[in-house]
C-alpha cells in the first residue's frame, strides 16, 4: 500500500472579537490507498470541522491556520489558490454529507443529477456522461427502472445510495463520508455499509468515514481514530481499537455500547459533560470526565504518542516515561 | 374471516389467559391494547394510509416492554393513540382496567395526569422561553397539585434524580444553555414529577451521543425499579432494548409480527423481520435491493411465501409468552441464508 | 445601516414627538383655538410657522395634533393587534372548521377596498374620534391575524406544545402559556406595523375632512390648508410641509423600529440548538463529486 492522503499540523480555528475556538487542533492524519480510515468523535469533537476542513470549505469567522499540509498523491492542496478547489472538489476529492434528504434536488431526476457533475468534470457529452451516470447507479444497487426517478420518489436508504453514486461518479482519488448512516433504519444501515465495503473491495475506494458511533464504523474500517474536543486522541487498527481501547476516553466509548450478546451488565456511563470547546479546561482535556486521571493530567496536555505497535494513544498513561 | 377465526382459535387455545399476557406476572394489566387500529386520511379516499393495524399487546405493573421497529412502521403512533393524541384510533385502549379510547377532551386530560410521554428530539421538547424549574413543574400545575413550596421541593428532588447535581445550578436557567443529554435528563425529570403509572418513551436516546446514551438508559431503570412505573420503551435499536427492556414487541408495516421475553426472541428470533433486524445489529444486512413497501424483498429469494403478501398472519404463541405472526411451517430458517445474496 | 442603529433613531424620534404630544400646553406658544395672530399671517418669531385662515398659530395647532394623531395611531394598532392575535393563534392552533370560518373572514377583509370603504363608513356611523379608530381598527386586523396564524400552524407542532399536549394542558393554557411566548417578537413586530398604517390612514381620512371637527389632527390640518387653497399660494411651505413632515417622520421611525425589531429576535426564543456541530443537524452541504459546480 502506499500513502494516497497525508494532512500534517491541520488547525481549524473560528475567530470571533470574543474568542478564538481551536474545533480542530494540530490533525495529523494519513489515509492509504484503498482504505477505509474511521474518524469517531462525538458532539464537540470537531470532526464536522476537520471534514469541510479537508474540503476547503470552511466558512468565515472559520479558518485553516497557515502552516498546515494536506498531501494528495504529493500535491499540497492547501497550496492550491482558492479558485482551483471546485474543480478537485468531485475529480481528486468527493463529500457525502450527512443528510442525504436534502443533498438532491428534488426536481431533477437522479440520473440526470449525476450525469451534470460527470459532464462537467469530465467534459464529456449528455449522452456519455447519462450512460457512466446509469453504470454508476447500477453499481450502487439501483435497479435501472428506478434510475429517471426523482428523490422523492425513492427511500432513504436509495436516496443514499445515489448519494455514493454522485461521490464516485468522476472516480475521485479520496471520498469523504460525514455521518453517511446516521438516521437510516438498521438494516438499511447495515447495507449501506456494506455497499461501502464492498465498493472498497471493487474499485480500491479510498475513504474518510465520519461518525458519531463507533462500533458501527469499526464494521468496515481499517483504521480507526478517535476524536475528543477537536483532538486525536486515539489511533490504531479498527479491531485492535474495539478490543483493547488504550485511552480512557474511547475505554468508557466502548463499555458504553449496549452489547447483543453475554450476560447483560449495567452500562457504563461516561460520567461529565461532553467537551466545550468555549471552555477547555487546563492540561488533559478529558482529564475532568477520567476515572484514570492523576496528578500530572492536571498541568500536561499530553500529545499522541505511539503507545503500542501501530497504536497511538494521547494519555500520559501511555507515555514512556510513565510505562512500566 | 379467516383472520378472525385463528385468533378465536387461539384465544380457546391459550385459555382464560389474554393473548399476549406474560405468563410470568399475575395481577391486572397496567396497559391493555386490544386489536388498536389507526387510519390516517379521509375513510375510503385514496389518501388513505393505515398506519397501525390489529395492534395487542400488555404492559404490567413495572414492566418496561420495548416497542422495536423501522421508521414508519407506526410505532410511534402506537404511542399517540396511547396518550390520545390520535383521533382516528380504534379497538381498545384499557388504562389500569378503564377504556380510554373514546374519553371526551376533558376526561383524557385527566387521564394523562397518570400518563407521560418522553420525546425523542430534546432540543424541540422543551420550551425555549421557560426556565427549567417551570418546566419541570408545568404537568403539576397543569393539574393543579401541590402549592408553590411542594412544587419547588418536588423537581430539585426530580432533577436530582436524574443526575443534574445540583439542582440549584439547573433550576433557573434556559434550555438553551444545556446540553442535549441534559435537556434529556430534565425531560425524563418532568416525566416523573407526577409519578405516573405509565411511561411511553419514544426514541428517547436516539438524537443523543454514544457516551450519553447509557447514562439516559441507567436512570429510566432505576425510576422503573424504585417506582414501580411501567414503560413502553420505543426505539429502533435492538441493543438498546435488550438492554432495558423485560419484553420486546417487533413491529413491522403497522403491525405486531413478534412479541415475547427479551431474551427469547433475541437468542430464539422466530419471525424473518426479527431475524434480519438482528443480523443487521450483529453483521452487515443482506445486500438486497430494496423495494418499496415490503420485506419480502428480504427473505431468501426460495423461501418467500405467498401469505405474507396476501394474508395477514395473526400472532400464534410459539412458546410460553412468545409470539409471532408468520404461517410458515418451516419458521427455522437457517439464519445464514438471510446473508445470501439476492439476485 | 444596522437594524439596530435603524431601530435607535426610530425610537429617539419617535420619543420625541410623544413628549411633544404629552407637554403640548407647556411647549405649544399659544393655544391653538385662540385667535392669536392675523389670519394667513406670514412666519415672524412671535410666530414661527404663521397662522391659518382665522388667525391660530399653526406651530402650537401643529403640537397639539401629535396628541390626536399618536393617540389614533396607537390605540388602533392597540385594537388591531389584539384582533389579530386573538385570531391568528385560535386559528392556527385549533386548525379544522374554526380556522375556516375565520381564515373565510380575513379573506373577505383583505380584499375590502379600504379607503372607499372607510369613508362610507366614517361618514355613515358619524365623525368622531372613536368611530374612527374603530373602523380603522376593524378593518386593519386581518394582515397580521394572517400572518401570525402562519406562524403558529410551525409553532404547534413543535416538541413543547405536543409535551404539554400529553400532559394534558388545555387548549387554552397551550395558547397563552406555549404559543404567543413564541410568536412575541412578531407581534411587536406586527404591532408596529399596523400603528404605521393606522397614522397613514387616519391623516388620509382627516384630509378628505372625515374626521372628528373639533379635535385637529396633522391630516386635518392638512384638509384645512387644502380648502383655503394653501397649496398654491406661498403658505404652503410653513401650512402644509410641516404637518406632512410630521406624518412622515412618524411613520418613517415606526417603520424603524419594525425593521430593528423584526431582526432582532429574543434571543431566548432563537434558535435553541447548539452551534457547530450536532448530531444530525449541522449544516448539510450539497453533496461535492457528481453534482454540478459549487
Amino acid at each position: 500500500m502506499s500513502t494516497l492522503l497525508e494532512v500534517r499540523g491541520l488547525n481549524t480555528v473560528y475567530r470571533t472579537p470574543a474568542e478564538t475556538v481551536r474545533a480542530v487542533d494540530g490533525v495529523d492524519l494519513t489515509v492509504e490507498r484503498g482504505e477505509i480510515l474511521g474518524v469517531v468523535g462525538e458532539s464537540g469533537s470537531g470532526k464536522t470541522t476537520l471534514v469541510m476542513s479537508l474540503m476547503r470549505l470552511i466558512k468565515p469567522p472559520g479558518r485553516i491556520l497557515k502552516g498546515g499540509e494536506m498531501l494528495l498523491d504529493g500535491e499540497d492542496l492547501f497550496r492550491l489558490p482558492r479558485s482551483e478547489m471546485p474543480a478537485r472538489r468531485g475529480q481528486d476529492l468527493a463529500l457525502i454529507p450527512q443528510s442525504a434528504m436534502h443533498a438532491l434536488n428534488p426536481v431533477i431526476p437522479v440520473d440526470r443529477q449525476i450525469a451534470e457533475g460527470i459532464s462537467v468534470h469530465q467534459g464529456v457529452g449528455r449522452k456519455a456522461a447519462m450512460r457512466t451516470a446509469r453504470e454508476r447507479l447500477r453499481e450502487v444497487g439501483i435497479l435501472p427502472e428506478r434510475h429517471n426517478a426523482y428523490p422523492h420518489e425513492l427511500s432513504g436508504g436509495m436516496r443514499q445510495r445515489c448519494i455514493i453514486a454522485m461521490a464516485i461518479a468522476n472516480e475521485p482519488k479520496l471520498v469523504i463520508a460525514d455521518e453517511p448512516v446516521s438516521g437510516l433504519d438498521v438494516v438499511v444501515q447495515a447495507r449501506i455499509l456494506r455497499l461501502i465495503s464492498e465498493l472498497k473491495e471493487s474499485r480500491g475506494l479510498s475513504m474518510i468515514l465520519v461518525s458519531h458511533d463507533l462500533p458501527t464504523v469499526a464494521k468496515i474500517c481499517d483504521r480507526i481514530m478517535v476524536m475528543y474536543a477537536g483532538r486525536i486522541v486515539e489511533t490504531g487498527k479498527a479491531r485492535a481499537v474495539l478490543d483493547k481501547p488504550l485511552h480512557p476516553y474511547t475505554r468508557a466509548l466502548v463499555e458504553a455500547i449496549p452489547q447483543m450478546r453475554g450476560p447483560r451488565q449495567p452500562l457504563q456511563p461516561i460520567p461529565g459533560d461532553p467537551p466545550d470547546l468555549h471552555n477547555l479546561p487546563p492540561g488533559c482535556n478529558f482529564r475532568p470526565r477520567c476515572p484514570a486521571a492523576f496528578v500530572d493530567c492536571k498541568m500536561v496536555d499530553p500529545s499522541l504518542e505511539e503507545a503500542e505497535r501501530g497504536r497511538k494513544a494521547a494519555c500520559l498513561l501511555y507515555h514512556k516515561e510513565n510505562r512500566k | 374471516m379467516a383472520g378472525r377465526q385463528l385468533a378465536c382459535f387461539i384465544t380457546k387455545r391459550t385459555g382464560s389467559r389474554s393473548l399476549t399476557d406474560d405468563p410470568q406476572r399475575s395481577g391486572p394489566p397496567l396497559l391493555e391494547v386490544r386489536d388498536l387500529n389507526v387510519r390516517f386520511g379521509a375513510r375510503g379516499r385514496s389518501g388513505e394510509v393505515t398506519a397501525v393495524r390489529g395492534l395487542s399487546f400488555s404492559i404490567a405493573p413495572g414492566e418496561i416492554l420495548g416497542l422495536i421497529g423501522e421508521s414508519g412502521s407506526g410505532k410511534t403512533t402506537v404511542a399517540r393513540a396511547v396518550m390520545g393524541l390520535v383521533r382516528s384510533a380504534t379497538g381498545s385502549i384499557r388504562l389500569q382496567g378503564r377504556e380510554m379510547l373514546g374519553l371526551s377532551e376533558r376526561e383524557l386530560r385527566k387521564v394523562r395526569r397518570r400518563l407521560h410521554l418522553i420525546f425523542q428530539d430534546p432540543y424541540d421538547s422543551l420550551h425555549p422561553g421557560m426556565r427549567i424549574r417551570e418546566i419541570v413543574e408545568e404537568a403539576m400545575k397543569i393539574h393543579r397539585t401541590g402549592d408553590r413550596a411542594h412544587r419547588t421541593a418536588t423537581v430539585s428532588a426530580a432533577l436530582e434524580d436524574v443526575g443534574l447535581t445540583p439542582s440549584s445550578r439547573f433550576i433557573e436557567r434556559y434550555p438553551y444553555q444545556l446540553s442535549g443529554g441534559q435537556r434529556q435528563r430534565v425531560a425524563i425529570a418532568r416525566a416523573m414529577v407526577l409519578d405516573p403509572a405509565l411511561v411511553l418513551a419514544d426514541e428517547p436516546t436516539s438524537m443523543l451521543d454514544l457516551s450519553l446514551r447509557s447514562g439516559i438508559l441507567e436512570i429510566l431503570k432505576r425510576h422503573r425499579d424504585t417506582s414501580g412505573t411501567g414503560y413502553l420503551f420505543i426505539t429502533h435499536d435492538l441493543a438498546l432494548a435488550r438492554h432495558l427492556c423485560d419484553r420486546i414487541a417487533v413491529m413491522f408495516g403497522g403491525k405486531l409480527v413478534e412479541l415475547g421475553p427479551t431474551e427469547a426472541v433475541i437468542t430464539n428470533p422466530l419471525h424473518p423481520y426479527t431475524k434480519l433486524l438482528l443480523q443487521a445489529v450483529e453483521e452487515l444486512a443482506p445486500p438486497a435491493p430494496q423495494e418499496p413497501g415490503g420485506y419480502r424483498v428480504s427473505y431468501p429469494s426460495g423461501r418467500v411465501k405467498e401469505c405474507c403478501a396476501t394474508i395477514d398472519p395473526e400472532l400464534q404463541e410459539i412458546a410460553p409468552g412468545h409470539y409471532v405472526a408468520c404461517d410458515q411451517d418451516d419458521r427455522s430458517i437457517p439464519d445464514k441464508s438471510l446473508l445470501e445474496k439476492e439476485e | 445601516m444596522s437594524g439596530a442603529l435603524l431601530g435607535r433613531i426610530g425610537a429617539a424620534t419617535l420619543t420625541l414627538f410623544v413628549v411633544a404630544a404629552v407637554f403640548a400646553p407647556v411647549l405649544a406658544p399659544y393655544d391653538p383655538t385662540l385667535r392669536t395672530a392675523q389670519p394667513f399671517e406670514s412666519p415672524s418669531l412671535a410666530h414661527p410657522l404663521g397662522a391659518n385662515d382665522v388667525g391660530q398659530d399653526i406651530l402650537s395647532e401643529l403640537i397639539f395634533a401629535s396628541r390626536l394623531s399618536l393617540t389614533v395611531g396607537i390605540v388602533t394598532a392597540c385594537l388591531a393587534t389584539v384582533l389579530g392575535v386573538t385570531v391568528g393563534v385560535v386559528s392556527g392552533y385549533l386548525r379544522g372548521p374554526v380556522d375556516g370560518v375565520l381564515m373565510r373572514g380575513v379573506d373577505v377583509i383583505l380584499s375590502l377596498p379600504f379607503l372607499p370603504l372607510m369613508i362610507v363608513l366614517t361618514a355613515f356611523l358619524g365623525q368622531n374620534t372613536t368611530n374612527l379608530i374603530l373602523v380603522i381598527g376593524l378593518l386593519i386586523w386581518a394582515r397580521p391575524a394572517r400572518l401570525l396564524r402562519s406562524q403558529v400552524l410551525s409553532v404547534r407542532e413543535s416538541g413543547h406544545v405536543q409535551a404539554a399536549r400529553a400532559m394534558g394542558a388545555t387548549h387554552g393554557y397551550i395558547m397563552v402559556r406555549h404559543i404567543l411566548p413564541r410568536i412575541t417578537p412578531l407581534v411587536a413586530a406586527q404591532f408596529v406595523r399596523t400603528a404605521n398604517v393606522s397614522i397613514m390612514l387616519e391623516a388620509s381620512l382627516a384630509f378628505l375632512g372625515l374626521s372628528d371637527p373639533f379635535q385637529k389632527s396633522w391630516g386635518a390640518i392638512l384638509f384645512y390648508a387644502n380648502a383655503r387653497s394653501a397649496f398654491l399660494a406661498d403658505a404652503w411651505l410653513w401650512w402644509v410641509l410641516p404637518p406632512g413632515l410630521c406624518i412622515a417622520a412618524v411613520v418613517v421611525s415606526f417603520a424603524f423600529l419594525g425593521y430593528a425589531l423584526e431582526e432582532r429576535v429574543d434571543p431566548r426564543l432563537r434558535s435553541t440548538r447548539p452551534e457547530g456541530e450536532t448530531l444530525k443537524d449541522a449544516e448539510t452541504p450539497a453533496p461535492v463529486g457528481g453534482g454540478a459546480l459549487q
